[in-house]
């Protein structure tokens, strides 16, 4: 099967490029909308660091259309499937301009995260996969913050979130990050159905979100409400974040993110280790099952080593521009496996 | 090329710069087309971020934890 596989691929470029994102991004739906939110609480009352945080954040922040688009509907996916009452994520990444923040894409938790009814510890290793791929035709991407969801009522950050996001800031460049929290029926709190005392916990959380400005966006049941937090902020500031048109850079590659969370450990170990390695996503539409292809260059000028990964299954190929042999692998996993055949074609047996 | 002295706010401004850069807190700009002196920036925010200081962002996101 992967034999005739590699023939396809090879059809459509030998290189593992990938192909522009599909141009079929529409706009949100017509039930979405966006609600500004003003919150009462006085700047004036603020300490002084954090009214300079305040300031810092007073550039635009604006968000993609498509990423809006993506987050609403895997916060609705979410909720109709049996693990719809924990917590879920995205990962958050744009670019820091001089007049502003842009957020160009959301990556998904994966379906190896760990999560529950109060927390979510998204497959990071996966992600990070995800962003390397993306780095190649966005050089200048970078991760902004995280959105995640509260199964309750609570529309702001918990305690428990700022331990963590208050020692994760640092990381991010200058050091602030943009977060957001979803909520599902907050508008229609009176809805039977909601047992407030499953989400007790949500209750004792009385930590007051400072600043003016705010902003949400909803679609349906699902709502996102926008905050930030800067380095050494003591609380989280509520953020004005504007929709502007745009696809979610993270599309493409969320079709294929089954299979790259299949083997997303041993790509990250062959990517630290083999700098020269390329990853390519292979077009959904030229292929029946999402494939994602990498490409070692060989010794010998034009030839590579390609390996095809595609549901759970691996074919390696040693290819020129003339013709394609498979080369078998036998160690189950796959960077293991991709040593074993380098060693083996280093012998110059098959 | 034009060769002449530094006036004194070049001067002190150059001088700022170096002092800055030295101290790891800013960079030194320079004007690519004349390779003159073209002030200071946040290295922060001026440098581009290594793929793997991203990379090393994005897999320590904390939990999000309630409670």
């Amino acid at each position: 099967m992967l034999g005739r596989l590699l023939l396809r691929i090879l059809g459509v470029g030998a290189t593992g490029k990938s192909s522009p994102v599909p141009s079929d991004m529409g706009a949100l739906p017509d039930s979405a909308s966006v609600a500004t939110v003003e919150m009462p609480l006085a700047e004036e009352s603020l300490p002084a660091v954090a009214q300079e945080a305040a300031e810092s954040m007073r550039e635009t922040v604006r968000i993609r259309s498509g990423v809006l688009r993506t987050m609403f509907e895997d916060f609705r996916a979410h909720r109709e499937t049996d693990r719809g009452d924990e917590e879920t994520g995205w990962l958050l990444l744009g670019r820091r301009e001089l007049d502003g923040v842009i957020i160009e894409g959301a990556l998904p938790p994966g379906e190896f995260r760990d999560a529950g009814v109060a927390h979510v510890n998204m497959n990071s290793t996966a992600q990070a996969v995800a962003m390397r791929m993306l780095k190649r035709n966005h050089a200048d991407l970078d991760v902004l913050g995280v959105a995640h969801t509260h199964p309750g009522r609570l529309n702001r950050p918990s305690h428990g979130d700022y331990q963590g996001d208050s020692q994760w800031v640092p990381k991010l460049r200058k050091r602030e990050g943009i977060f957001a929290i979803g909520v599902w029926d907050f508008d229609n709190s009176l809805n039977s159905g909601f047992d407030a005392a499953k989400y007790q916990h949500e209750e004792e959380d009385a930590a007051e979100v400072r600043g003016s400005g705010s902003s949400s966006h909803s679609s349906g049941r699902a709502r996102f409400f926008w905050f930030a937090l800067a380095q050494g902020d003591n609380w989280y500031r509520h953020l004005c974040v504007e929709e502007t048109a745009g696809e979610d850079l993270g599309r493409e590659i969320r079709g294929h993110w089954e299979v790259l969370e299949h083997f997303a450990g041993s790509i990250d170990r062959l990517v630290r280790m083999q700098p020269a390695l390329q990853m390519g996503l292979m077009p959904l539409d030229r292929m029946e099952i999402p494939t994602i292809v990498l490409c070692q260059p060989l010794a010998r000028e034009g030839e590579e080593l390609q390996v095809v990964l595609q549901g759970s299954e691996v074919g390696f190929f040693r290819t020129t521009a003339e013709k394609s042999e498979e080369v078998v692998g036998t160690q189950e996993r796959l960077d293991a496996a991709f040593y074993e055949v380098m060693a083996r074609l280093a012998r110059g047996a098959r | 090329m034009d060769f002449r002295p530094m006036d004194s706010d070049e001067r002190r401004r150059l001088l700022d710069a170096l002092r800055g850069n030295a101290a790891g807190a800013s960079s030194i700009k320079m004007d690519p087309r004349t390779t003159t002196f073209a002030g200071t920036g946040t290295m922060d925010s001026d440098t581009p971020r290594g793929e793997n200081q991203v990379i090393d962002a994005i897999k320590s996101v904390p939990v999000h934890y309630q409670g």
